[in-house]
């Protein structure tokens, strides 16, 4: 038997154990209550029992707003400044699920330098987690895109190291462990199926209810754990430099589809549409996955209660 | 290099958006070695109108027979107009009241029945008068986005567009959503964000300083709000602190 | 200065060499990018499109003009229209700009090889066409009939027309130019028809079977040329459309430019009408 469970009174040394392997963050809440992921100065400040935290962890490898060139006499140059290690700890399966799929798309070549960097130093260790009603992953599913997964049972936690640095991490934590059965292994996801492209065009009344009340927030693409889309301006120096920024950006902006002198989502139902195809139906090279990985956030944070996934159901009855 | 020749003045406003741009203490002096203040009276800098100008920076609404005779003759001599500030954007603050009370009661209340009154109409944003280039929005602007405008000028453009509401931002920063949770009267969904949502991160309501955003969904932010209780009057009177006409029918 | 190792989102260094105006607001841009740029740049195929860079201002997708010359040096023609091509109209040569690619898929020439080619051209559209149309110029025996036909709003805005006749001089290419409105002057003086593309096209005879099209012009345009072409006879397969989309990082990251689910600039932006069709949002 290998000594892979942790009881529930050693979770503190072990969280100290952790931080030899870089800058400890987990889930905390903030002053006016929201649920965050931020720096563990304090094992007390952690709230393993959180439900999602209001931003995913994509913050931590693709920053809201970030520069990514400086241009300095006569050439471009690397804006990014580097990273230093960090553990994120307490990570539920969707939001590791959520990181997975942001691997696909900026660490396929050409590599994103600032993105594969910061991954490189990121020790992920996700833990198991109870739904909610805004979530709807599939129970009992787990995510093995993690270098540790926690599975909490009654008085502590089963571990299991899905790569070399998990194991790294069970070794250093030995003396904290004791032996137990290695948790069953489960099946990994969870991730919605993907969905019909030409659904967008369906009939729903969904549809039209939608494209009428949303308000274009940015809320469920900021919230969301798989939206990585970006925007991207340069701003001069007095100096004759400049700074390239990128900063997150959401289909559901009028900005988002326009070229000179048009736009190709002129109305907010076309941009559900577009919305609707790259979270449901994927886009080159990632067709025919879906990206939702089902966490809830964007249904929970909408102010309009907007949930796509409705639409993938045929309508109700009662429908006007 | 060419200075840049710059004109900065307010027609009727505080004044607030032009301190801003002096509080730049950072940025001030290199930016005297792009630009020259040609025209400037409030920095008592400069105090010549009739030249070319490359820029012409003017803060405040419309109000007076003088704020329009120095209005045309800043566009009819300057490159780029610039509004600066949500007076000059939308009539801000000084045209909150336009649509419940007239004029002259305004000025009755100011300069008592009986004086005199000083000739003046609703005051109205710049663009009913004249063209405009460029806008930065805000009461007061924010110091980034006003030199932003300053030095994509020098450079010989105008800085890149972002249009997003206040929530995007708000929504980022991990605050917390106080229109959601704790149901307060937030225009954050209709208003221009850039601020970093300064207000909903310290707990108060966004209060709409910024003006609308693009493409606002007036008429779903006044079905959210009146869900939550409040009384169309309130409302309307909170989203006219900073534009005086909202067309609460539009979604798009 | 350390040599900045080559990653996907830092541009090269390059120069402005020289500028000659077309018209009011479109100019033509020759630039050397430096050393490092030259390989990728080489691989260049008409169609494919550069990320140019204005410092302080941005990038902006644009397709090059003519394949890279021997020493190197693109040409690039542009419209002002917005922020960074007002600030790249305001330099001058020897003005250092950032370039990286070239990026996307261009015109399928191997395919094409040995085919009548009919280049359509509305507008700003005859940029990206123009260096299809050297290629083919200079491979001339390579190909069967080269024909342009390009549409402009104005006679004055009618870019390279000069070198476009000294071209169907030679023979071997043959040109219809067409304006929507001529104003009275210069009437005659020009050799173009009056009218539209579409129309232009209608009266035109030629072996549809085996032709390709090759579509470039302000979004309207595509909608009806490729109605017309088809009804003539053009296989959708070999209608080929250079199309526009908002570009941000063109790699294939930031989301602007996609049409259904491909992405203008990984899997265009040169398209067959037939991977178009069932996409409603591509045209
Ligand atoms: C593959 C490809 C090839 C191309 N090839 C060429 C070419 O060869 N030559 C060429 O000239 N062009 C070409 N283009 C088009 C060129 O990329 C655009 O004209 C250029 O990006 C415009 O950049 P800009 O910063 O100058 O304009 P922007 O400042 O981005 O503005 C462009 C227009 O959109 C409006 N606009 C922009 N942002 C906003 C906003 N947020 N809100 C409201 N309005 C807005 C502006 O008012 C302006 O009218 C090509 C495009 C693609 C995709
Ligand atoms: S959160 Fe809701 S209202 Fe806001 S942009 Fe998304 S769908 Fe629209
Ligand atoms: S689409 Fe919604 S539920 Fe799905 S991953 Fe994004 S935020 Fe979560
Ligand atoms: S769904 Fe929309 S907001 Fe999300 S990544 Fe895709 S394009 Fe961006
Ligand atoms: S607090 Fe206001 S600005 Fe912030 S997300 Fe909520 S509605 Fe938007
Ligand atoms: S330009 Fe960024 S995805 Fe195509």
């Amino acid at each position: 038997m290998e000594k892979t469970f942790l009881k529930t009174s050693r979770l503190n040394q072990f969280l100290e154990t952790l931080r030899l392997f870089g800058e400890l963050h987990g889930p905390t809440v903030s002053e006016s209550g929201v649920h965050r992921f931020s720096q563990l100065h304090d094992p007390a400040e952690l709230q393993l029992d959180y439900r999602r935290t209001q931003i995913p962890p994509k913050k931590y490898l693709l920053p809201f707003r970030e520069e990514i060139l400086h241009y300095a006499s006569g050439s471009y140059s690397e804006g990014y400044a580097g990273a230093g290690d960090l553990v994120l700890f307490g990570v539920h399966s969707c939001d590791l699920e959520g990181i997975a799929y942001l691997d696909r798309v900026f660490l396929a070549e050409p590599v994103d330098t600032g993105y594969a960097t910061r991954r490189s130093r990121l020790t992920l260790i996700g833990i198991s987690c109870e739904p909610d009603d805004f979530c709807f992953c599939t129970e009992g599913m787990e995510s093995s895109s993690c270098d540790l997964f926690l599975d909490a049972v009654a008085d502590g936690f089963r571990l299991s190291s899905h790569s070399a640095r998990g194991t790294a991490l069970l070794t250093a934590a030995e003396q904290l462990l004791e032996e137990g059965p290695p948790p069953a292994p489960r099946p990994s996801g969870p991730r919605l199926l993907p969905q019909d492209p030409q659904l967008r065009f369906s009939e729903h009344p969904l549809w039209r209810r939608f494209a009428s009340t949303c308000v274009s927030c940015g809320a469920c693409s900021v919230c969301c754990p798989t939206c990585y889309c970006f925007d991207v301006r340069e701003y001069p120096s007095l100096s004759g430099g400049g700074t390239r920024i990128r900063e997150w950006d959401n289909c559901l902006f009028a900005s988002h589809g326009e070229v000179a002198g048009a736009n190709f989502r002129p109305d907010r139902l076309d941009r559900l549409r577009y919305r609707f195809l790259h979270k449901y139906c994927g886009f080159t090279p990632l067709q025919g996955i879906t990206s939702c990985v089902g966490c809830g956030r964007c249904k929970e944070v909408c102010p309009v209660g907007i949930d796509l996934r409705e639409l993938t159901a045929p309508p109700e009855r009662e429908e006007r | 290099m060419r200075r840049m020749k710059l004109a900065i003045t307010g027609l009727t406003a505080c004044s607030g958006c032009q301190l801003t741009l002096l509080n730049c203490e950072d940025e001030l002096p290199e930016l005297l070695g792009h630009c020259e203040l040609v025209y400037f009276p409030l920095a008592e800098s400069g105090n010549v109108l009739d030249v070319q100008f490359d820029a012409a920076i003017v803060e405040g609404a419309v109000s007076t027979p003088k704020d329009l005779e120095l209005l045309f003759k800043l566009r009819n001599a300057s490159t780029h107009l610039v509004a600066y500030g949500t007076c000059a954007l939308f009539g801000g603050v000084a045209a909150m009241n336009n649509r419940v009370s007239t004029r002259r009661e305004l000025l009755r209340s100011v300069f008592g029945a009986g004086e005199k009154l000083p000739e003046s109409f609703p005051p109205v944003p710049l663009a009913n008068f004249v063209s405009v280039d460029a806008a930065v929005t805000g009461c007061p602007p924010e110091k980034q986005e006003i030199m932003e405008l300053v030095v994509a000028l020098a450079a010989g453009t105008l800085p890149p567009a972002r249009s997003y509401p206040v929530c995007t931002e708000c929504r980022s920063h991990e605050n917390l959503c106080l229109l959601l949770e704790k149901r307060e009267l937030c225009l954050g969904p209709v208003v221009q964000g850039g601020c970093n949502a300064r207000c909903p991160a310290t707990g108060i309501v966004c209060e709409g300083c910024r003006g609308p955003v693009r493409e606002a969904n007036v008429a779903q932010e006044l079905e959210l709000l009146l869900e939550r209780g409040f009384g169309r009057d309130e409302i309307e009177r909170r989203m006219s602190r900073f534009k005086p006409e909202w067309d609460y029918g539009k979604r798009s | 200065m350390k040599k900045a190792q080559h990653t996907p989102h830092i541009p090269f260094a390059a120069r402005l060499l020289e500028r000659r105006d077309l018209s009011e607001d479109t100019t033509l841009f020759r630039i050397a990018p430096e050393e490092g740029a030259l390989a990728e740049l080489s691989s260049f195929v008409p169609g494919q499109f550069v990320q140019l860079s204005v410092p302080g201002a941005g990038e902006i997708p644009i397709s090059p003009a003519d394949l890279p010359a021997p020493d190197g040096t693109l040409e690039l023609c542009v419209r002002r229209v917005g922020h960074v091509t007002e600030l790249l109209h305001k330099q001058q040569t020897g003005a250092r700009l950032g370039i990286r690619g070239p990026f996307g898929s261009g015109f399928p020439l191997r395919e094409m090889a040995g085919r009548p080619v009919l280049l359509l051209a509305g507008g700003l559209g005859i940029a990206p066409l123009r260096s299809l149309l050297m290629h083919l110029l200079r491979q001339r025996s390579s190909y069967g009939e080269v024909t342009l036909m390009y549409g402009a709003k104005q006679p004055r805005l009618m870019l390279f027309r000069e070198e476009l006749t000294a071209l169907a001089a030679t023979g071997g290419l043959r040109l219809y130019l067409t304006v929507d409105f001529a104003p009275e002057t210069s009437e005659g003086e020009y050799s173009c028809a009056i009218g539209l593309l579409p129309d232009l096209l209608k009266g035109f005879r030629f072996d549809a079977v085996n032709t390709y099209a090759a579509v470039c012009g302000p979004p309207p345009l595509y909608r009806c040329l490729v109605t017309d072409l088809e009804r003539a006879g053009v296989a959708a397969e070999r209608i080929l459309l250079s199309l526009e989309r908002r570009m941000r990082c063109g790699i294939g990251r930031c989301c602007h430019c996609a049409l259904g689910q491909k992405l203008c600039c990984v899997d265009g932006p040169v398209f067959r009408a037939s991977e178009l069709k069932g996409i409603p949002e591509a045209l």
